[in-house]
């Protein structure tokens, strides 16, 4: 075994990385106002646009107006490229080529530019090239290419890692030297320029002593195993190491030092002391700094188990299998693949072990066989000895009669290998304990790569003379084969093929491979994640094919229902609507879809509020599409009208239409669908006290707490004051502590006036605002209800009515001074706690800067920003603020609120902006990018009229450069900004503003060695296909899938008072307007959230109240669907936990099944559900019978 | 007496078989059904065949799919299905394993064949074209009154073009042109176009496609040819990036011919299709059609070794690069001579 692919000492470097990485993260980062080159430059290499990256940096170094040192800095970011380039090249020779370009590139800008503040961050480079070049002269000396030799190799090798180590130890002295002219810590005195530079040379320091130590054990490497040299070197590596763990044994590099000494025991055929040391690294917490050096581990730890002094392959096999099965780990690493590699050894050398007769030595030898083909088709170090381990396998276990010579040999091979699919399908779900789950799924695997080969040699082999059934048999169980192997595409490409051309003459086959088609290309979409444009129009083939060639069966319906779903989530309401419509009243599934039809309407109309302006069209759309949504609620809740069943879905669609009525002030109508009958919405959200609420589905608190909201509303509508406080009661029962149901009622009573205002409807706005005004009197007579909870409502409720009556400065000033009063009094009665105190001191801040009362709201901010200075939403408040204040008439407060104060104690939206990079802030992010730009538009308008034009040009870019950097982004946002951009054209007296241009949906290039990013958790839902069965198409219909469609908008839960809107603006009407702070403190909800997180600003996305306390909101029928699917899940795994077997079992799966189908939605807890379709699928149970 | 019996049981069953295969057998394209009886006059433009009743028939040279002589050897049959089917590397081993035993016109067919086989092997593998112009030359030489003689011509222009020989096959399809028969005349042209296409002259080449697609298509080498021209339609709106059209064209082909039949049109409409989207940076889409050929069209080697070419590209950035490693490594492992495996070592 060539021990140096084991060793890739490069590794620890990425540790250092992330530490320097880490270090300069803390560095102050000034704010160019200049073209951000570099941020462009880091967009197209992550892009993996090197090509474009390098002309972009020729055109800047003949830009005259670059800045001199970004200009020399230049050279180094060629390098950069380059060399990332080299690192995701697919050939070696381009690879090398880049490689050396790099390393030209990067010693002319060291030299020429030796003073820069990157040189020494391009002599680091510098090094790792010529460290890297040398690990791969090492490996490349194992098998010398034609033209040189092992020692020439392992001399060249020796040479560079000698370079290497001279600019290493270089750079260790210089680090040294910075690190003793600065005060140690003691002696800082809280200076936090000296202890960031303190900070970054230590972490020069530690890092080059790691890179010194690896470069000992890579100099071991280039010579011979068993070598005197060799001996040495390890030795004094493992000393260096031991010296860096001791001294830095807290930090992060402690374990990767400990780790490499571990790994020179090991070269010293001291296997327990290394396997100690390993197990010790493994132990480390989650830390994922450490995740990387716990996954080298494990493989070091492998190597041991296999090694000729400790042969525990067993182990081996059982510790490798646990990791690659782990569904968090991308298995595609080059250490994945190392521990793949170490588990395809382990059964190689555990099978030879055994004796010829021993039935285990076969099935060993080839699920080594099968592991080693895995390996080889990574271009990972391990690809050429994982090729020669499969050809010596192939030898080996090659059947002495051959592989079959004709067609009809290897089908009939191949169905009997398929027939036993299911038993070990049923091996591996009844396995009692991992080990024998992980060999029944290992079995499972081995018998699917025999059938895929028998099949495949089978359609080779046919010719003319084949029976034509019998090859398009064969295509389709080779489909099934490929789905099984998750080989998607694969499967859909031949699935499609039978589906095609097998309908004439064998309709059951090729009905059982539209099933297949369908669930392979689910399974394509769930692992597509946003980039599922392909997969869609697949899946519309796919469906569309089954309605053309049997339109009047069961999975015709099904497939207009599923394809309905798909549209639905695509925001394609009418074709969506259309489909539903096309299944017949005589179906079983009308009443459904009806509902579906429905809630898609609904869904599309809180969609368009979220868009862009409110203006009169849109409005009116909005009301056609909430009419369409209304009839085919209605249509769907008289066809399901069973009395002795109310499944969930009638009691979400019912809510859905609650909120419908209340939109058009239907309360009386409203509160009968909540209250009346026994089956009311009412009653079936309730559970018997002390029961705790389910996360999901109609009686889960965000549903429940939604239904009195809907219900309290009306009873205002209706001026029932005792009744809307009893409602109201019930929401506080409902939500406990969590209070940022007031918030969202807040902003439902906000948006609900904006609609009214659009729509001209002035007699009902009045009707409103008198009742609320009663409201909220009455309430704040109660003293007996004037706790935090109610004055939150309070003052909630008066800021929804001042920011819904912007238009009105005297009325608005009122309500914000009402809401003021509330927020003070919380304040003044110390009813907040800590926690939660700035949020509710930023929201009396809001309410000053609304009522124009800007110095004084500056005054407490910053005493707030005194105490907490990187605290996002008081940033968020402090540029808007800025903004207001400017707006009214003060432009220098527009610079301030673009670039941040002198004192840096207020960042401004351009340092917000840059600092609220990264997936967690994706909605902060866009909300200060478009703040900045129409605080730029704000100056161009009232500032200095010679810096106009450039402010506007300015504006345009950013919002260019946000595309170019962010990629096509959500439509909601993606429609402020584009009106935002034609808005600025016009400003800049174009009479035919383009629209902004989406870019090609960006997909990274994959880099074999790369992590899958920690943010990119959405993780397909596993599809669990079981076999279909052939021939029997009366069994279990393809379309018995239901695609649950996580429905990522938020406003799907569907309320008026949702219904975002941002509002134009003009200076005079900033003040009121602006975003204000994040109200999410007021609740439990941290400030750092995903996409998803509100903001709580008057012009965010609308969010439902099911939205309350989780980051994803659903339309009743959502909750209600992911109520039911989770209750059938549980129930099924009871009963296999039970070990109910076949009735049982089978109807409790069986009802998984039919449940999910009828729901097609997300479960809303689901945090990252957006892009995500969850499938179900009815499949038939036995294997599919070759004919 | 035992032995008696059964020996003439024997003789009794070879003579009902060697009676049953005793005719002459013509298929005629299209239909599954041959034509039997005693093949007489052989020309450039027809075959005839007298059936034992009723007058003799002519049959055109380019509506015969396959013949069957009476005293061939069954197997040869089969080999005819594999080379159909793409086996050639069996079927050219099983010709020339039944060749010593044939004798006059049966010979002659079966050299035809083996020179066809070589010239299909040649169009994937560039090593081989020496020895497969050389075959179906002399097979030219042999039917030059022959009813294979413009399919000899036809093999000839497509190896000859493969080989980026084009003026020789340019002759070639000239000389095709000159033949009598419509589809003769309608294959040349589209022949010319592509190698119009071949030379980088699109527009020129369209105008040919254009002609073709513009007749009337009545028999069924007449709609081959038709089909053809469509194909080098839609590879021509493809180059002016008029994508759509060609898509359009392209599943015309498809949805109207059987891919049993049609397998190579099929295959090199997949890899148009493959084409179109992946110019169009449509990644998934082009390797779905990509895989088509791979998967239900690996028979047609030459479109075979490109799809995997394009596939060895794409899978990486369709996030899958070990498929993307795995078709590269097929691509070596089939058609180590192939063009496209060069490309693929020349990174």
């Amino acid at each position: 075994m060539p021990h140096s692919r084991d060793s890739q000492p490069g590794r620890p470097f990425a540790f250092c990385g992330v530490l320097l990485f880490v270090s300069a993260l803390c560095l102050p980062g000034p704010v160019s106002a200049d073209e951000p080159v570099r941020q462009f430059l880091d967009a197209l290499r992550a892009r993996g646009y090197f090509d474009t990256a390098i002309d972009y940096i020729d055109q800047q170094q003949k830009n005259p107006g670059l800045a001199e040192d970004l200009k020399q800095s230049l050279g180094f970011e060629r390098a950069m490229t380059l060399l990332e380039m080299s690192r995701r090249a697919r050939t070696s020779g381009a690879k090398a080529k880049s490689l050396a370009e790099a390393q030209a590139t990067l010693e002319a800008f060291a030299n020429t530019h030796a003073r820069h503040e990157l040189a020494a961050e391009a002599n680091s480079q510098l090094a790792q090239i010529l460290f890297e070049r040398a690990q791969t002269a090492v490996w490349q000396s194992e098998a010398p290419p034609a033209g040189t030799t092992k020692a020439l190799l392992l001399q060249e090798a020796r040479s560079l890692v000698k370079q290497s180590r001279v600019i290493y130890q270089k750079a260790l002295k210089l680090a040294k030297a910075k690190l003793a002219a600065l005060p140690p810590p003691a002696q800082q005195d809280g200076d936090k320029e000296v202890k960031e530079q303190y900070s970054a040379a230590l972490a020069s320091v530690v890092s080059n002593s790691l890179r010194l130590a690896q470069c000992t054990y890579q100099e071991g490497q280039t010579f011979g195993r068993g070598s005197s040299e060799r001996k040495d070197l390890l030795l004094k590596a493992s000393k260096e190491f031991t010296e860096i763990h001791e001294e830095y044994r807290r930090w992060t590099v402690g374990p990767i030092a400990r780790l490499w000494q571990g790994k020179c025991y090991e070269e010293l055929d001291d296997i327990p002391r290394a396997l100690g040391i390993y197990n010790e690294v493994l132990s480390h917490g989650d830390d994922p700094l450490v995740k990387d050096a716990k996954e080298l581990a494990l493989r070091f730890r492998l190597i041991c188990l296999n090694h000729e002094k400790k042969r525990d392959h067993e182990l081996a096999v059982v510790q490798a299998g646990n990791y690659l099965s782990d569904k968090s780990v991308n298995t595609r690493t080059s250490d994945a693949v190392g521990i793949r590699w170490e588990k395809a050894r382990a059964h190689d050398l555990h099978g030879q072990s055994l004796k010829d007769e021993n039935p285990d030595r076969e099935r060993e030898l080839r699920l080594a066989l099968a592991e080693a083909t895995e390996v080889s088709r990574y271009p990972t170090p391990y690809k050429d000895v994982a090729n020669n381990m499969v050809q010596r396998l192939k030898a080996q276990l090659g059947d002495r009669q051959g592989p079959p010579k004709d067609f009809a040999t290897a089908y009939g091979l191949a169905t009997a290998s398929i027939k036993k699919v299911p038993a070990l399908k049923a091996a591996s779900g009844n396995a009692k304990s991992k080990t024998d789950r992980q060999k029944a799924s290992e079995d499972l695997r081995l018998e699917l790569i025999r059938t895929d080969e028998l099949l495949t040699l089978a359609l080779q082999l046919a010719d003319s003379d084949t029976n034509p059934t019998d090859r398009l048999q064969a295509r389709y169980l080779l489909s099934f084969v490929k789905l099984e192997q998750r080989q998607s595409f694969d499967a859909v490409v031949l699935a499609q093929h039978v589906m095609k051309y097998g309908a004439k003459q064998e309709p059951e086959t090729a009905m059982n491979a539209a099933e297949v088609a369908w669930v392979a290309c689910v399974q394509a979409y769930n692992a597509a994640g946003s980039n599922n444009a392909a997969e869609l129009e697949m899946l519309e083939w796919i469906s569309n094919e089954t309605v053309r060639q049997w339109p009047d069966s069961n999975r015709a319906n099904e497939a207009r229902m599923s394809l309905g779903m798909i549209y639905r989530k695509a925001s394609r309401t009418e074709d969506a609507s259309r489909l539903y419509n096309e299944v017949p009243k005589s179906a079983g599934q009308y009443g459904e879809a009806q509902l579906k039809a429905g809630q898609t309407w609904w869904e599309a109309a809180m969609n368009q509020s979220r868009i862009g302006n409110l203006d009169e069209q849109r409005a009116q759309k909005i009301k056609t599409m909430t009419e369409s949504a209304e009839m085919h609620l209605r249509a769907g809740l008289r066809a399901m009208t069973n009395p002795a069943l109310t499944p969930p879905t009638v009691t979400a669609a019912k809510l859905s239409l609650a909120q419908i009525l209340n939109s058009r002030s239907a309360f009386p109508e409203t509160i009968k669908i909540l209250t009346e009958g026994g089956q009311s919405v009412i009653n079936e959200v309730i559970v018997p006290d002390g029961t705790p609420r389910p996360e999901t589905g109609i009686k889960s608190k965000n549903f429940a707490s939604l239904a009195y909201q809907v219900l309290q509303r009306a009873y205002i509508g209706t001026q029932d004051i005792d009744k809307a406080l009893a409602a109201m009661t019930e929401m506080e029962k409902i939500g406990g502590p969590d209070t940022q149901i007031y918030v969202q009622l807040g902003q439902e009573l906000e948006r609900e006036i904006e609609r009214l205002k659009t729509q001209n409807e002035t007699e009902r706005l009045g009707q409103l605002r008198s009742s609320f005004e009663q409201f909220l009197a009455k309430v704040f007579e109660r003293k007996d209800r004037q706790n935090y909870n109610s004055l939150i409502w309070i003052a909630e409720t008066y800021r929804g009515l001042g920011q819904g009556m912007s238009g009105d400065r005297a009325a608005a000033a009122t309500y914000f001074q009402r809401a003021g009063e509330s927020y003070q009094q919380i304040l003044d009665k110390n009813l907040v706690d800590e926690n939660r105190k700035t949020t509710v001191e930023l929201r009396l801040v809001s309410c000053r800067r609304s009522t124009g009362d800007f110095a004084g709201a500056m005054e407490k901010l910053r005493q707030i920003l005194d105490q907490h200075p990187r605290d996002v939403n008081a940033q968020f408040e402090a540029a808007s603020l800025l903004r207001a204040w400017g707006a009214s008439g003060q432009p220098e407060k527009l610079n301030e609120a673009i670039g941040g104060t002198a004192d840096k104690k207020i960042w401004g939206w351009v340092n917000l902006s840059q600092r609220l990079r990264g997936p967690s802030y994706v909605d902060k992010f866009f909300e200060a990018r478009y703040a900045m730009v129409q605080t730029r538009r704000d100056y161009a308008k009232l500032g200095d009229a010679s810096k106009k034009e450039g402010m506007l040009k300015a504006a345009v870019r950013d919002i260019e450069f946000t595309v170019a950097t962010q990629g096509a982004f959500d439509d909601p946002w993606w429609g402020k900004f584009d009106d935002l951009y034609q808005t600025l054209q016009r400003d800049q007296g174009s009479n035919a503003p383009k629209a902004l241009e989406k870019p090609e949906e960006y997909t990274p290039a994959p880099v074999m060695a790369e992590k899958v990013p920690a943010a990119t958790t959405d993780v397909p839902v596993a599809v669990t296909p079981e076999v279909p069965e052939a021939k029997k198409p009366e069994s279990n219909s393809m379309l018995g899938l239901a695609i649950a469609l996580p429905i990522a908008l938020l406003a799907a839960g569907g309320m008026w008072f949702f219904m975002g809107k941002p509002r134009k603006k003009s200076p005079s009407m900033a003040m009121v307007q602006q975003p204000a702070p994040s109200f999410e403190g007021i609740g439990t909800a941290p400030v750092k959230r995903k996409r998803s997180s509100a903001s709580g600003s008057a012009k965010r996305p609308a969010r439902t109240a099911a939205d309350a306390g989780q980051r994803k909101a659903a339309t009743p029928e959502q909750i209600a669907a992911a109520k039911r699917a989770r209750a059938a899940k549980r129930k099924a795994q009871a009963a296999a936990e039970a070990g109910t077997t076949s009735a049982g079992a089978a109807a409790a799966k069986k009802k998984i099944v039919v449940k999910k189908k009828g729901a097609p939605d997300a479960d809303p807890a689901q945090p990252t559900a957006k892009k995500r379709v969850k499938v179900a699928r009815k499949a038939p149970k036995k294997p599919p019978e070759a004919s | 007496m035992n032995i008696a019996r059964t020996c003439l049981s024997i003789v009794v069953i070879a003579a009902v078989a060697t009676t049953a295969n005793a005719d002459d057998q013509i298929f005629v394209r299209g239909t599954a059904k041959a034509i039997r009886g005693t093949i007489g006059k052989m020309t450039k433009d027809f075959l005839e065949i007298k059936p034992r009743s009723g007058p003799a028939k002519k049959i055109p040279a380019d509506e015969i799919s396959r013949v069957r002589f009476n005293a061939e050897p069954p197997e040869l049959n089969r080999t005819r299905s594999a080379e159909e089917s793409g086996l050639l590397d069996r079927a050219l081993k099983d010709y020339t394993g039944v060749l010593g035993s044939l004798k006059s016109a049966a010979k002659t067919d079966t050299e035809f064949l083996i020179a066809r086989t070589k010239c299909r092997m040649a169009i994937a593998d560039p090593s081989k074209v020496d020895n497969a112009l050389k075959a179906m030359q002399a097979a030219l030489a042999k039917n030059a009154n022959g009813f294979r003689h413009y399919e000899c011509l036809v093999w000839l222009g497509r190896v000859q073009m493969a080989n980026a020989d084009y003026a020789g096959a340019k002759l070639r399809f000239e000389a095709l042109g000159k033949s009598t028969m419509k589809s003769h005349q309608m294959a040349a042209r589209v022949a010319t176009g592509q190698v119009l296409l071949a030379q980088d002259n699109p527009a020129e080449a369209q105008s040919n496609f254009d002609a073709v697609v513009g007749m009337q298509a009545g028999t069924e080498a007449e709609t081959a040819s038709r089909y053809e021209a469509v194909l080098g339609k839609a590879r021509c709106q493809q180059l002016q990036s008029n994508f759509d059209a060609a898509i359009k064209s392209l599943e015309e082909i498809v949805d109207n011919t059987k891919p049993e039949e049609a397998a190579e049109l099929h295959a090199r409409a997949f890899l148009q299709k493959g084409d179109c989207y992946r110019d169009q940076q449509k990644t998934k889409q082009a390797v779905m059609a990509y895989l088509h050929v791979d998967l239900i069209y690996d028979r047609a080697k030459g479109a075979h070794a490109e799809s995997l070419f394009q596939l060895s590209q794409l899978w990486p950035q369709a996030g899958h690069p070990d498929r993307g490693s795995e078709a590269g490594s097929r691509l070596k492992k089939l058609y180590p001579n192939n063009a496209w495996t060069k490309k693929l070592a020349g990174g």
